[in-house]
């Protein structure tokens, strides 16, 4: 039995080019890692929840549905409650379209507001109409009308644990832009939220993009009127 | 009048002030030649700015009479947004949205419509007059920068502008009483805003303020007599 012979050390232009690899390495590693890390806008990125029609969404701190049953309505002109129960319907008529949204959003920690938008494809976001002033029963009387006012608009409402809120959204969105469109809520009133966002696809596909169209009203009141002694 | 003791409480006071004063980064600094000369470039250049108009120039925007004045219905783009001046009257009315008239109030309207080009809602403007900055000035005079003391949808709503819709809105200027008379013509001028690339998503905050976009002239219709009185009561 021979011998082993001595293992010889590898020779310096290995062990040079061994050590070039690794440090190469090393740089091409971080400089992808400097590359692929989250820039600003997706480190503070929402979280979203992305949902459907008819589905009760729940998230950090507020759940949303937006009922199968309710349609989606369309107009051209919304009419709010005036301010006062004499006063006229204020009127905004659009360029586009209003576009009314059924919705039940209900906070499950603590009280505050939620706020919407639509988000169409192009990335476009728009604001849901505020709220009017206009206190639930007012009295109002106006051009033969007459009765007790209930406003249907939950926009920048303040809601409560346990008291879930069902009612309406208002969009003004560009008539052409109703396919694709998705709503999103996100809890308080800040324009950049960090937390969870519901993203619910609203549905509407060509055919319902027609039909919404089709079948806009002249005028969309946001508000009811239910008889009562004034 | 006797000398404060000692240890007394003034003298404690004044040689702490003194301690102060000698302690003080910018005192030593003026005790140098270097630093005297450095406070007095500063002066110099600070005065120097505040005469050419340097600090003025945030509130009372130049360059508007280097404008043309355009007729109404000209289109501009004023970068995030476009607008198109239609009209302009003079009325009683405080607001749109209300029915009564104030015959001791005069108000100046213009009708505009403004489409937002951001991919976001401008956030509910009732102070976009002051965040546009729209200026008003007679035609033929001086130009007088004046932002708009109120803004409102055609209608009187609340004015919210959504990305690539045109919007009509009417801003308002109180005219006071002390002032020269209503003009019969009207000069419109809207600032040029652009985001910062660097701030974009902070919306507002990010708002680069470039030069005076756009001036129209217009006639000022005077709606004043045909107003009709309208007192609390009867609404």
């Amino acid at each position: 039995m021979t011998e082993a012979a001595p293992r010889l050390p590898p020779p310096r232009w290995r062990r040079f080019a061994f050590s070039m690899m690794a440090v190469l390495l090393g740089a091409s590693a971080v400089f992808w890692l400097r590359r692929h890390e989250p820039s600003y806008v997706e480190r503070f990125a929402p979280i979203i929840v992305r949902g459907a029609t008819g589905q009760h969404v729940p998230a950090r701190g507020f759940s949303v549905a937006i009922p199968a049953d309710a349609p989606l309505e369309a107009g051209r002109t919304l009419l709010t409650p005036g301010i006062t129960g004499n006063a006229p319907p204020e009127r905004q008529p659009s360029t586009g379209l209003w576009l009314s949204v059924p919705v039940r959003i209900e906070v499950t920690r603590d009280p505050d507001r939620v706020t919407a938008f639509l988000r169409d494809r192009d990335g476009r976001e728009y604001t849901a109409t505020a709220k009017s002033s206009a206190e639930p029963g007012r009295p109002f009387d106006h051009g033969g009308e007459a009765g007790r006012m209930f406003e249907s608009n939950l926009a920048g409402l303040s809601l409560a644990p346990g008291f879930p809120a069902s009612g309406r959204l208002y969009f003004e969105v560009p008539a052409d832009q109703l396919e694709g469109l998705h709503a999103r809520f996100h809890l308080g009133p800040v324009m950049t939220p960090n937390d969870n966002l519901v993203d619910i696809d609203l549905g509407i596909d060509r055919g319902r993009a027609n039909a919404l169209r089709g079948a806009a009203t002249p005028e969309l009141r946001t508000f009811v009127v239910r008889g009562g002694v004034l | 009048m006797n000398a404060p003791p000692p240890e007394s409480l003034k003298q404690r006071t004044v040689a702490a002030a003194r301690g102060a004063v000698e302690g003080n980064g910018y005192v030593k600094l003026l005790r140098q030649r270097w630093g005297r000369v450095l406070a007095a470039v500063l002066a110099v250049a600070a005065a120097a700015t505040g005469l050419a108009g340097g600090f003025e120039r945030v509130e009372q925007p130049t360059g508007i009479a280097a404008l043309t004045p355009q007729p109404a219905g000209a289109a501009v783009d004023a970068g995030l947004y476009d607008v198109v001046v239609q009209s302009a009257w003079l009325s009683h009315k405080p607001s749109q949205r209300l029915d009564y008239v104030d015959p001791d109030r005069t108000t100046l309207y213009v009708a505009a419509t403004i489409t937002w080009r951001d991919r976001r809602s401008m956030p509910p403007a009732g102070k976009l007059g002051q965040d546009l900055v729209w200026l008003a000035n007679a035609a033929g005079a001086a130009p007088n920068p004046q932002t708009a003391t109120g803004v409102e949808r055609v209608g009187g709503a609340q004015l919210v502008l959504q990305p690539d819709m045109p919007t009509q809105a009417v801003l308002s200027w109180r005219l006071s009483p002390q002032g020269p008379p209503a003009p019969t013509r009207m000069r419109v001028a809207v600032m040029g805003y652009t985001f910062s690339p660097s701030t974009w998503l902070t919306q507002k905050e990010g708002w680069v303020r470039a030069a005076p976009a756009g001036l129209w002239e217009v006639p000022v219709e005077d709606r004043r007599p045909l107003e009709s009185p309208v007192g609390e009561a009867d609404w």
